[in-house]
């Protein structure tokens, strides 16, 4: 059965201070200390806009490729909820900053349609003592992340999969990275999904935190709902909340109507003009972008389409790695195949971040010269060598007279090391004098395991000596 | 007034501490009968204000201006014990001159009435006949500005006329600025995009010296700009039919008696049809009314204000507090409000209220194009008693405002001209065109 999955990501957006006042965004470990009159909703208070805020909401509009008004400006979206200073979100609805773009996702490009991006502001954060939001015993109020401006990015219901559902996430954090907008490591990402199966109705999940969840929750809802049909049951309209910690999905309140937000023109801010001549400033500010860059690589570095992706979709330091490394060393495609094959399969299975890890370009550049000097193997470079720099940040040449790495040369010694093996597999080698001659390679491990060779050189060797 | 009484402080003639003991006592004695204040600043007497062009000014508030340190309630018991932690920009600018806060103000709670009457504390009575209404909402501001004997300035605010209708019913003169020129930082909202903060005074050159001081763009309020005054030019002005149709009979008279003064002064005066006069009144209080009902969410007993027992959820303890801390109009306008901006009904009164106030802008707009002013009376009644207020209905009681909420609506500048006892001449202008209503005031006097 076809399934349907529409996201409404909301941002938090890496800007000094907060979107309609002067409190600084750093998440500060004391609640409550970065407030004032505005943010907490003192009568009397009035917001004012922080045009960066403004600036990134239109860089992010350009580089998903959406429609931009000629104006725009603010409305009040108005529920009662404790995180909320005002019981009214200052949001968009009218004239959201864009409309209509797109993200391509996968190797099949498939594109994503977005509907509107927005910028908002943050509620304050609740904590729920003593259980979660179904049971906690009472709520504390933390005010701090009240006005930490946040851009609401709505695609249609264009995922079919809870994996599309992260790659689309993937490719659009790493954007928003490239945008430099968005804090990859400090900063919020908060996600309402909406899914449904066969043509049903459709179940939203809300305020799932971070990337890596929004998979988790919607296969979890999708596995769920799947069960409620084979029952012969009907799935109901209704809001869900994601419990991480045990990874499913609890019914919050079935949803008889849309919400009514009775939203209003935020009376307290003006409209804000979006020229063409404004347009075209911001724009020259935007970098390249992960799409662009991919085809740079291919044709700059002659990489293959596979390996350019890989580098790229990874994160922005993996790419900037690459080229640096490229810069000092003239075989790209080598480098390529290593960070994509090696790098990015540790960051993977560690589930880390690259500039976590500790490796150097030069570091990295110099290994690959060793083993292009035949000083230490191509093998033993990417599965033994690279784990270590990655772990401990080591220069290649320590690990490798550390660990005993290095090829020998000295033949005299291949040799002596040869002659041992020859005599301990005296039946291999009848069998190989007798015209199995793969059996060669059986031999060629065999003297590799004990000592660090190329295994070309090993081969030559032994086939003079069986001769 | 206030030239000589600034001149005289800083040459040591009027000693502050001794002149507030004896203003602090007044404001008393007129409070214990007119109620016209909530709060009395007693700490006026040990103030220690700045030298500038208003050293030692006796100023009132009215409540929903937010005053560092001194109680602010906006007439509501729901901010009963509120004191704001920062002063209003008019306060600072005031304050930044050498001004002094003798009390705040009573008023209709947050704005919500022409009489006053809707407070959840003590109702002020009129300066001329304590049975009578001060008009609203600004009325204690109108009454105190009345009764003070000593060199004083109110602040007032209006939204459909909340400074105009009590001036005239208390006989003072009154500025309510064009839209955006003097800051709404620290205004207790009623319905932003219509609350504008102004002035009353006694005289005309008080009123215009102060206006000076409070005006221009705020960064703390993005829909302020600079105040660009025009030349004080006026040679013709235009009188709306619509606006003196059905007028009390003692009104019309005293206001056919201003416009022959000013006549003879040589201003030239013609009749005029003025459009949407009809659509004005529920444009302007549904507009009002949606935004108030937003601003009014803010108050659920969570951070300041009323607050109670902590029991049962969120939402049951926000609405018990609402329900104990807000008035019946408050309440009658929260629901109002509500209703015109719900889904389905958002097009047919919020949408078209504002795409009406647009057509109002542009027809008054038009006529600034041959008049320099337009005049009508400020209100078609007198100020009726409290009895005579307690039989109205809430629609009879909003149609007082028939001739404020067009240039309330409009964002136009508009002063009141006590011509009669509690009756005021109503001068409105084009936006930034405060110098020629001024002007017609001085003409008026002279």
């Amino acid at each position: 059965m076809e399934v349907k999955i529409g996201l409404e990501c909301h941002v938090q957006l890496n800007t000094k201070t907060k979107i309609f006042c002067g409190c600084p965004t750093y998440a500060s470990e004391k609640p409550n200390s970065t407030v004032c009159p505005t943010c907490l909703g003192m009568p009397g208070s009035k917001p004012r806009l922080n045009k960066k805020v403004f600036e990134y909401g239109i860089k992010a509009a350009l580089a998903l490729k959406c429609k931009l008004p000629k104006e725009t400006f603010f409305s009040r979206k108005t529920y009662f909820y404790p995180d909320m200073p005002k019981n009214f979100q200052i949001t968009q609805y009218e004239t959201p900053i864009a409309k209509d773009g797109l993200i391509k996702i996968g190797k099949e490009e498939k594109p994503i349609r977005i509907r509107r991006i927005n910028i908002e502001e943050d509620p304050g954060k609740l904590i729920h003592v003593g259980g979660d939001i179904t049971n906690a015993q009472y709520v504390l109020i933390d005010y701090n992340r009240s006005g930490i401006p946040l851009l609401e990015i709505v695609t249609d219901p264009d995922l079919s999969s809870p994996e599309e559902a992260r790659i689309f996430l993937d490719k659009l954090r790493l954007i928003l990275e490239y945008l430099k907008i968005f804090d990859v490591d400090a900063g919020l990402m908060k996600c309402d999904a909406n899914i449904s199966i066969g043509g049903g109705n459709r179940v939203e999940i809300k305020n799932i935190l971070g990337f890596r969840a929004v998979e988790k929750a919607l296969k979890f809802e999708l596995l769920r709902q799947q069960r409620v049909i084979k029952t012969s049951k009907v799935i109901s309209q209704e809001t869900r909340h994601f419990d991480e910690a045990s990874g499913v999905t609890k019914s919050l309140r079935i949803k008889e109507t849309e919400e009514e937000y009775g939203y209003i023109f935020e009376p307290d801010l003006p409209s804000y003009d979006l020229s063409e001549e404004n347009l075209k400033q911001i724009e020259k500010q935007i970098p390249e972008l992960p799409d662009s860059r991919v085809l740079r690589l291919i044709k700059q570095y002659k990489l293959n389409k596979e390996i350019a992706n890989a580098i790229v979709s990874s994160d922005i330091y993996v790419a900037d790695f690459f080229e640096k490394c490229s810069e000092l060393y003239s075989n790209s495609q080598k480098i390529g195949n290593w960070i994509a094959l090696e790098i990015i399969e540790q960051l993977n299975k560690r589930n880390m971040k690259f500039h976590d890890l500790k490796i150097k370009p030069e570091d990295f550049v110099a290994l690959a010269k060793m083993v292009d000097n035949e000083e230490v193997s191509d093998l033993v470079a990417r599965r033994k060598v690279i784990l270590e720099m990655v772990e401990t940040g080591s220069k290649p040449v320590d690990i490798v007279k550390q660990k005993h790495y290095m090829i020998v040369k000295d033949e005299g010694k291949i040799s002596e090391v040869i002659r041992e093996v020859i005599k301990k597999n005296k039946k291999v080698v009848a069998e190989y004098k007798t015209g199995k001659k793969e059996t060669i390679h059986y031999l060629v491990g065999e003297v590799c395991k004990k000592v660090k060779v190329n295994p070309k050189n090993v081969l030559e060797i032994l086939e003079k000596e069986l001769a | 007034m206030i030239k000589k009484f600034v001149k005289d402080v800083e040459d040591g003639v009027i000693k502050l501490p001794e002149f507030y003991d004896k203003v602090i006592k007044k404001c008393k004695a007129i409070d214990s009968k007119h109620n016209c204040f909530i709060t009395i600043n007693e700490d006026a007497s040990k103030e220690k204000p700045k030298s500038g062009l208003l050293t030692g000014v006796p100023i009132s508030v009215k409540d929903c201006i937010c005053t560092k340190g001194i109680r602010s309630t906006a007439g509501s018991k729901i901010l009963e014990n509120y004191v704001p932690v920062f002063d209003a920009t008019v306060i600072s600018r005031l304050k930044e001159q050498g001004a002094i806060i003798i009390g705040k103000t009573a008023q209709d709670e947050f704005g919500f009435g022409s009489f006053s009457t809707n407070c959840a504390y003590e109702i002020p009575k009129n300066p001329f006949d304590t049975d009578r209404s001060c008009g609203g909402s600004s009325g204690g501001a109108g009454c105190i500005t009345q009764l003070a004997d000593f060199p004083h300035v109110a602040l007032a605010e209006s939204t459909g006329g909340s400074i105009s209708n009590p001036a005239a019913f208390c006989g003072v003169y009154s500025i309510t600025p064009t839209y955006g020129i003097v800051s709404r930082y620290g205004l207790i909202d009623y319905a932003n995009s219509l609350d504008k903060i102004g002035l009353m005074s006694k005289n005309i050159e008080d009123l215009k010296m102060v206006f000076e001081i409070i005006v221009g763009k705020d960064k703390m309020d993005p829909t302020t700009v600079d105040y660009a005054p025009v030349k004080p030019d006026v040679k013709k002005i235009g009188i709306p039919k619509q606006y003196v149709k059905g007028l009390d009979k003692k009104i019309e008279k005293a206001f056919w008696d201003a416009i022959k003064k000013l006549e003879k002064k040589g201003i030239k005066f013609e009749e005029f049809d003025l459009a949407y006069t009809d659509e004005a009144l529920p444009a302007y209080y549904i507009i009002a009314m949606a935004e108030a009902s937003t601003n009014l969410a803010k108050y659920s007993g969570l951070r300041y204000g009323l607050q109670l027992p902590l029991q049962g959820n969120f939402e049951e303890y926000a609405s018990t507090v609402r329900e104990q801390g807000f008035g019946q109009e408050a309440k009658r306008r929260i629901i109002l409000g509500t209703y015109t901006r719900m889904a389905g009904y958002r097009d047919q009164y919020y949408l078209k209220a504002m795409k009406i106030r647009t057509k109002i802008i542009d027809e008054f707009k038009k006529h600034f194009k041959k008049y320099d002013a337009i005049v009508s009376p400020t209100m078609p009644i007198l100020p009726p008693k409290f009895k005579e207020i307690e039989k109205l209905t809430p629609l009879e009681n909003y149609q007082m405002d028939i001739l404020t909420v067009g240039p309330n609506v409009a964002g136009l500048p508009h002063l009141n001209i006590p011509i009669a006892e509690s009756i005021g001449l109503h001068v409105i202008g084009n936006h930034m065109s405060e110098n020629k209503l001024f002007k017609v005031g001085e003409i008026y006097g002279s």
